[in-house]
């Protein structure tokens, strides 16, 4: 596969949905991709690239706090060809559409960010924890920036990180 | 579910592993029906710790995320920032990388075998692998002064080079792993022993494979063509010549070929890299307090259980915004679920071990009989006498 057929596809994806819902694309180098899709049609562009373009194996999914906005990727594979799927979240409604049921492989990926970002896939089958203990608190999500080490300590611990440790 | 079910945990805790993972099996009498994996036992907060760190000192970090992996941690951490920050390394830098990588990958291709054999109940076999692993283990700690955690990749490039002197030395111990591994085919494909154990267990075809998004030897013993060194060569790959393993097996059998074969093709790059090795600097010169362009990178290597990513995003500081990480071991959890389904008890340590996990197969089980309130608990250990005796019937 070359660069050029690899800007095709992205293209078509692009002609498809229209630029006010596929943005901000990029083609750094062989074998990579990535662009910004808006949280309304990430269901039907997953669908898309899957059914027309033979993205049948998801990566993972990477959460990113990015100060004003989240930021859910989903990196997705064609044979060697990354695809990384990026979605804006709002802060006050931190939810994106689970895609578990198109991509079967995405279900334990969306627990994870759920935990560690508290991004709620909506409709996932069994959103229920995955990678934290069951007796963390609830609504604490270790990879947003809000939280640093002592503040995680302070809720988790009820103790002070630094001086105060024994 | 009905009164014949009983539901059975497994895990998490194993003194021996790291990584423990916890599986709530349902039985019906000896065949599984469901199971439920719970992972996050040894979360250690590594991406959130990524966060605080320079990259040098990241490197130490990546290091330690996995025994076995470290060298592919490090290939993909380094290839991540490297391609984000647009750094450029010196051509015997990638060779002695390459190097590396297929060193471990003989090492832990020959571990699993060697734990695969222990796990049928072939111990002979065990004893014999893990000696001739060896070899490759005195090669690493020969050239890196450890026999895990070697610290070779840096970013803009390695911290040791290979001295030439060594290479007779080397060719003759990289024909030895061979002439060792080709042995093992034979015995593989051969010996009744294997056989009764390996061949149609913890089945799963190509179709639900693909579909469960499966990686590494797993999906390739399923016949998935997926291993990145050839579908998106990174470093040398696209130079080397060696070939694409993939069977069609799709059971513990496929598994034990696919790592065989791949750990004679290994041997075969490492042959290549010393013949072809140019001469030259092996690093460039990475200042810690050195800022990072800004950028982002996703960077996807073939460590030795599977497709391996590190994302990273640097916002021009010295340390990374977000480092994201995920091992190949939870790519292959969905369908290692699928191919417990329908097998029996006994065949449970081994699909386990099947896919190369980095948490064992099992530590503790408690058998619940949920309509006669009767329980007991049995260890990984009796468990896997449990399964030799029950074959024996």
């Amino acid at each position: 596969m070359s660069v050029e057929e690899q800007i095709k596809v992205v293209q078509d994806l692009v002609e498809k949905f229209g630029e006010e819902n596929v943005y901000d694309t990029k083609n750094p180098r062989l074998y990579k991709a990535f662009v910004t899709v808006k949280r309304e049609k990430l269901r039907d562009v997953i669908r898309y690239l899957k059914e027309e373009h033979g993205f049948v194996h998801i990566v993972t999914i990477t959460g990113v706090d990015m100060k004003d906005q989240y930021q859910v990727v989903y990196h997705l594979r064609s044979g060697g060809y990354n695809m990384n799927v990026k979605v804006p979240v709002p802060k006050d409604d931190p939810k994106v559409p689970s895609i578990t049921d198109i991509l079967n492989g995405a279900v334990l990926y969306e627990r994870e960010v759920n935990d560690l970002m508290g991004i709620f896939p909506e409709g996932h089958p069994d959103p229920k924890r995955l990678v934290l203990a069951y007796d963390w608190p609830e609504g604490v999500h270790p990879l947003r920036k809000e939280w640093d080490i002592q503040t995680l300590r302070e809720k988790v611990d009820g103790k002070k990180w630094g001086k105060d440790v024994e | 579910m009905s009164d014949r079910q009983f539901v059975i945990p497994i895990g998490p805790q194993h003194p021996a592993l790291k990584e423990p993972t916890s599986f709530y099996f349902t039985v019906d009498g000896e065949v599984v029906v469901d199971v439920d994996p719970r992972i996050g036992y040894n979360h250690r907060g590594i991406e959130k710790a990524m966060e605080a760190r320079n990259y040098i000192q990241n490197l130490y970090i990546t290091e330690r995320v996995c025994g076995i992996c470290s060298n592919a941690h490090q290939t993909a951490y380094t290839g991540a920032v490297e391609e984000a920050g647009g750094i450029q390394i010196p051509e015997r830098a990638k060779y002695i990388r390459v190097f590396f990588h297929e060193l471990e990958r003989i090492h832990s291709h020959l571990l699993w075998l060697g734990v695969a054999a222990h796990e049928i109940g072939f111990d002979t076999m065990f004893y014999y692998v893990w000696r001739d692993r060896e070899i490759v283990m005195n090669m690493l700690e020969e050239i890196s002064g450890n026999r895990v955690n070697y610290a070779m990749p840096t970013v803009g490039g390695v911290r040791r080079d290979l001295q030439k002197d060594k290479f007779p030395k080397w060719h003759k111990m990289l024909d030895a792993l061979a002439d060792r591994t080709n042995y093992y085919i034979k015995v593989a494909s051969n010996e009744q022993t294997i056989l009764d154990r390996a061949i149609g267990v913890g089945y799963l075809s190509k179709e639900d494979m693909i579909r469960l998004s499966g990686v590494g030897p797993n999906a390739r013993s399923s016949g998935v063509p997926c291993d990145t060194r050839k579908t998106a060569p990174y470093l040398l790959y696209d130079e080397i010549p060696f070939e694409h393993i993939h069977v069609d097996n799709g059971d513990v059998l496929g598994q034990v070929l696919v790592r065989v074969l791949e750990t004679l093709e290994s041997v075969k790059i490492c042959k290549w890299v010393l013949d072809h090795i140019p001469e030259g600097e092996i690093a460039t010169k990475f200042n810690p307090m050195s800022k990072l362009a800004e950028g982002e990178a996703a960077f996807i290597v073939e460590a030795q259980r599977g497709e391996l990513i590190h994302y990273t995003i640097s916002d021009g500081r010295n340390m990374p915004y977000r480092h994201k990480i995920r091992a190949p071991t939870l790519a292959n959890i969905p369908s290692l679920v699928e191919r417990l389904k329908g097998g029996y008890i006994a065949d449970i340590p081994i699909v386990l071990a099947g896919i190369d996990p980095c948490f064992s197969c099992t530590d503790r089980m408690a058998f619940y009989d949920e309509g006669k309130d009767r329980s007991w608990a049995w260890n990984g250990e009796q468990l896997r006498i449990h399964g030799l005796e029950w074959y024996k019937k």
